[in-house]
């Protein structure tokens, strides 16, 4: 565990404390000066010439056959100039396929063909040459629908007589697996008391300002495709492409320009990107399609579902064994299922020790839209299930809340702790960390004004939760059900950094810019090398699958500060060395005397300066006569970099995330009895991501993932009726919450380093959307205990606590029963 | 989200946008476009010419009339209803009312004209209009007009506008009493769940001596609560049965059910905002 990864670790600089250097400081953002002005440059702003606009018809049913299409009117629309439908695609693409199942459907294509699964599926796709005339000739578009039965329900889609969703695989489950750890049939034969709940996780969805945007031209004289998109996972698109509409990679150059939002949402872009291309390459036209809000909220989201939860407890409140059966409704793009329900091996048992346990999975496929990683994936359903468990178990127990969890931590001796399945927790010190978050918020003193208020006639409750956020993904874990070695991971990136001929230092991390804070960081950490100061480095935010990339390039799970950081400095120390070594050539100095700073090569022990940097590159690039015979020309370094620490994947011993930042999250809510509406009075975090580089965006993302919880605890969900409609398809339905919902979030931070990333830091981003579920959950039953309230289920809306209270003696004294 | 093809106008005058509501095909007036440009996004609405009123400086005024009432612009923003200082002073009440609407943007862009021709059942405005008795100038070719506002919303986003007509200006009676205006909904800038307008006047011996209160979020539109009016006024504070009044009013209205909550669910938070608001009101 505790090994080295490479020579980048040992060279981060300021061992020396000469130079205190810029890494651990709030330094603003550099990027934001663009974006606040409106030129961030997004997708959409960059335009081919003769650009034509796509549209979609998009199914308004969410199972039906499709018995005809009519395009002739369309095609008669001046401006159209090609509409594609799946006749065609079903002749010239293959269809879509599934990663962790190990039967894959055949009919499932990037178009729909002759059937429809969910209400939003694309159907028809029309090019024209503005958006208003693409519009238009949808509303021309006439799709004769033979609906089928809805598949509405986990329940619905396991019945016998269910109508399939996939007729060619036999079954609306499209994979179940079965794990067991330790002896947990002893530890429930051994318990002193057994807790049990179902605990169920409603649908909703991160939903970034930029929509997904993507255009394509396809260069017939070349035969190459340049596509731009807001993807986030741009290698695997590449790969996707490839798959489904047969460019080979070779011919695929694709671009992201800045991101205005990822969340994981678009890492589901990749079809859409795939059918934009097809359309370029069958019109010979460039072709762009901006979605727009509506059809953004169709899909892609989380999937929801329930977890039996069973707990083995000894009476002193420690949690003996476990049995937990996770039922996912994974919608039906079959190429995710089985995701929500793997990744919950990343935090299964949180910061507890639960050596015995059982786990089963099934991930079914309903008329629900498609699902896609979004925001920490199963982690936040985990999350919510344990800590819901944990004061279930206190509550059943008669202990308190806070005791049931000191008994349960993971001791910080045992750090780093391998937990029941293989995952390694590399450092932390739990204990410690709840202790602080107890002090912080001020947890003694809030149970006195608790007690006052109720005396009062007010509901006021304490919610707490400690949630694992893990970070970095080892992505193999699909391949725990099939044979063989993952086609791809997570675990390693690719960066280039160079010194051009002027002798400015240039960065180019070669992955997706989604508006976290990359470009400062990176300017951080490499003027750190160079002696600079961060407005100094040029950082460029695009990625290019030309510049190099390994398989899964992307900027997805929190896995920049280890996978990106670490690629950046191997290619910025392996470039300094190099300019090291030409200038002790050219000067005839010993490398190991000479550093790098403000501009300038200089001896170490008299600080005398031996040559710039300016006149350095250009004699690298240029004076190729007096350059040092032993060095070669140019300082252009591209680095790839692996955490060392992922492991194969044997079913009993597998990790599925490498590092594991911890938080505790206390708040106080209050119950309005005039509407049963939830109002937050005070949040607190004690948060520890390990060594943290910039503080300022640090905190900005651990407030920002949790306000995303309290938006999926008490506001957002996708509604369906008993059709599979979306009820859902503007903000007013869909309801985010607004600055003016989110409560001020007291942050504290801890630093436990990581041992396995370059500079100790570990996950962010995603830590406050995991954690806030159960401390919410927690804190609204404990407002609502003099009615007996208990919550199973989000989110907690105030008509759904209203009709749990108003059958209670307590409903009845508060309104005197009058109504 | 892209709206069909229209006809855009402009006019400077209220003369010229009166000869445009006569002579264009299908026109629809657009105001502060808060309303009608999601609509026209979402292809809701398809008309075929839009008229545009926000270069007519005439409807951006407040004024004081002789008989001490306010008459505000049709295009005055929500902000400008909450800044103005006539209308702080003469119908504080509707000062407040603004503060509820949407999101600053919202209150930058929207306009009281706009808002209440919308008559959208969950809005703001109608409520206080109500109980301040409110009227709407409505101009047209063919002559002017004066409806109040309670005949002027006839049910839900339907007015008692004629197609050739626009509203010009809202004219509010001065009303100084003690007041309270609230909505609940579950975000800041939603349309209310349940929201409540009252206006009240206690005598020196502690009767009730005016209470007009108004309802929104009602399926049929906003209503003046008549029968909880007449079963208060002209009693002792003390002597009122709020409950049972509150609880026979409500208990005959309709309020709207949807995602955001159901009927019974909104009647018993209404009966408990009445409670609380009409006790404030007359302590």
């Amino acid at each position: 565990m505790q090994g080295s990864n490479s020579s980048a670790q040992t060279l981060v600089y300021s061992e020396d404390g000469k130079k205190s250097g810029s890494v651990g400081k709030a330094v603003p953002r550099i990027e934001d000066l663009k974006i606040i002005r409106g030129k961030g440059g997004y997708a959409d702003d960059i335009e081919f010439a003769d650009q034509h606009y796509a549209a979609f018809h998009f199914s308004p049913f969410a199972h039906a056959k499709i018995k005809n299409i009519d395009i002739s009117k369309a095609l008669e629309l001046p401006g159209v100039i090609y509409v594609l439908t799946g006749e065609e695609v079903k002749k010239i693409t293959n269809p879509m396929k599934s990663r962790a199942a190990t039967k894959s459907p055949t009919s499932h294509y990037i178009l729909a063909v002759d059937k429809v699964r969910y209400m939003g599926e694309p159907v028809v796709a029309v090019v024209a040459k503005t958006k208003y005339i693409a519009a238009d000739a949808i509303d021309l578009i006439d799709v004769e629908y033979d609906p089928l039965p809805v598949v509405a329900t986990i329940e619905d889609a396991m019945k016998k007589e269910s109508e399939l969703i996939y007729p060619e695989i036999g079954t609306n489950q499209l994979i179940e697996d079965h794990f067991k750890f330790g002896d947990t049939e002893k530890a429930f034969k051994e318990a002193d008391k057994i807790v049990k709940d179902r605990i169920r996780i409603h649908r909703y969805a991160s939903t970034p300002l930029e929509t997904f945007v993507t255009s394509a031209f396809y260069d017939q004289t070349r035969d190459e495709l340049l596509a731009y998109a807001s993807d986030q996972q741009p290698g695997r698109t590449v790969g996707s492409i490839e798959s489904t509409i047969k460019i080979p990679q070779s011919k695929i150059r694709l671009i992201v320009p800045q991101v205005g939002g990822g969340f994981g949402n678009k890492l589901a872009i990749w079809q859409y990107v795939a059918l934009v291309s097809l359309l370029s390459k069958l019109t010979g036209k460039p072709v762009k399609w901006v979605q727009t809000r509506t059809e953004s909220l169709y899909a892609f989201h989380r999937p929801r579902g329930f977890m039996d939860a069973e707990f083995a407890l000894r009476k002193d409140g420690k949690i003996l064994g476990a049995r937990l059966t996770d039922w996912q409704a994974d919608g039906n793009w079959p190429y995710v299922a089985a995701l929500y329900s793997l990744i919950k091996f990343a935090n299964m048992c949180g910061v507890y020790e639960i050596r015995n346990l059982d786990y089963s999975y099934h991930s079914v496929a309903t008329n629900d839209p498609p699902i896609v990683q979004d925001r920490g994936v199963g982690k936040p359903f985990m999350s919510f299930a344990l800590e819901r468990m944990m004061d279930k178990s206190a509550d059943a127990l008669g202990i308190d809340r806070t005791i049931i969890r000191e008994k349960n931590f993971v001791p910080a001796e045992k750090m780093p702790y391998t937990t029941f399945s293989g995952e390694v927790y590399e450092s932390g010190n739990y204990p410690e960390n709840f202790r602080r978050a107890l002090n912080f918020s001020e947890y003694h003193e809030k149970l006195k004004l608790q007690e006052k208020l109720r005396k009062e006639g007010r509901y006021v409750g304490i919610g707490i939760a400690c949630g694992i956020e893990p970070g970095t993904s080892n992505l193999g874990y699909y391949f725990l059900s099939k044979e063989g070695d993952p086609d791809y991971n997570g675990a390693g990136q690719m960066a280039t950094v160079e010194m051009v001929a002027d002798g400015t230092v240039k960065v180019n991390m070669n992955g997706p810019e989604i508006g976290t804070g990359h470009v400062t960081t990176i300017a951080q950490v490499v003027s750190d090398v160079f002696g600079l100061e961060p407005e100094d480095i040029i950082v460029d935010g695009w990625y290019d699958s030309v510049h190099g990339h390994l398989t899964y390039a992307g900027t997805y799970s929190n896995a920049f500060n280890d996978v990106y950081l670490g690629a950046v400095m191997k290619a910025a120390t392996l470039l300094k060395e190099k300019i090291l070594a030409i200038a002790a050539s050219l000067k005839k100095e010993n490398v190991e005397d000479l550093d790098i700073a403000e501009g300038h090569v200089f001896r170490k022990s008299d600080s005398e300066k031996l040559v710039g940097v300016k006149e350095l590159a250009k004699i690298s690039y240029g004076r190729l006569l007096s350059f040092p015979k032993d060095q070669d020309p140019g300082l252009k370094i591209t680095a790839s970099y692996v955490n060392k620490t992922a492991k194969p994947f044997h079913r009993d011993d597998f990790n599925v995330q490498l590092t594991h930042s911890n938080s505790t999250h206390i708040c106080l809510v209050e119950v309005s009895p005039e509407n049963w509406n939830v109002k937050i009075l005070d949040y607190s975090i004690v948060h520890d991501a390990g060594k943290v580089i910039n503080p300022g965006i640090v905190d900005g993302m651990a407030i920002g993932s949790t306000v995303s919880g309290i938006g999926g605890a008490l506001y957002e969900e996708f509604l369906f009726d008993e059709q599979g409609n979306n009820l859902s398809l503007t903000f007013a339905e869909y309801m985010k919450p607004t600055a003016m919902e989110s409560p001020e979030i007291k942050l504290d931070e801890m630093e436990s380093p990581a041992p396995n990333t370059v500079f100790g830091t570990k996950a962010v981003g995603e830590g406050g959307a995991i954690t806030s579920l159960g401390a919410i959950a927690g804190a609204v039953e404990d407002a609502l205990k003099p009615f007996g309230v208990k919550i199973s289920e989000l989110p907690i809306k105030p008509e759904k606590l209203w009709e749990m209270v108003k059958d209670t003696d307590e409903y009845k004294k508060l309104t005197g029963g009058a109504n | 989200m892209y709206p069909t093809e229209f006809e855009y106008y402009r006019p400077k005058t209220l003369d010229e946008a009166l000869e445009l509501m006569k002579t264009v095909e299908e026109p629809k007036v657009i105001a502060g476009g808060q309303s009608l440009m999601p609509m026209l996004k979402l292809r809701f609405y398809e008309p075929a010419c839009l008229i545009d009123l926000g270069a007519i400086p005439e409807l951006k005024q407040v004024k004081l009339d002789e008989g001490g009432n306010l008459r505000i612009g049709a295009m005055v923003t929500h902000f400008e209803v909450i800044e103005n200082g006539l209308i702080r002073e003469n119908a504080p009440i509707l000062a407040s009312t603004a503060e509820n609407i949407g999101d600053i943007q919202i209150r930058n862009r929207g306009t009281i004209g706009g808002s209440i021709c919308e008559a959208d059942p969950s809005a703001d405005y109608p409520p206080t209009m109500f109980v301040l008795e409110a009227s709407i100038v409505l101009l047209s070719k063919e002559g002017r007009r004066t409806v109040r506002i309670e005949d002027f919303i006839k049910g839900p986003y339907e007015t008692d506008a004629r197609e050739d007509e626009i509203a010009v200006e809202i004219i509010v009676p001065k009303s100084t009493d003690q007041y309270h205006v609230e909505k609940y909904a579950r975000r800041k800038a939603d349309f209310a769940v349940v929201s409540v307008a009252a206006i009240a006047r206690t005598a020196s011996d502690g009767s009730i001596e005016e209470l007009r209160i108004a309802a929104g979020a009602l399926t049929d539109g906003p209503e003046r609560l008549k029968s909880l009016e007449s079963a208060l006024k002209g009693k002792k504070k003390d002597s009122v049965d709020l409950q049972t009044s509150i609880s026979e009013t409500v208990d005959a209205l309709t309020p709207i059910s949807d995602i955001h909550g159901g009927e019974e669910y909104r009647k018993y938070s209404l009966k408990m905002m009445l409670a609380r608001v009409i006790k404030e009101l007359i302590e």
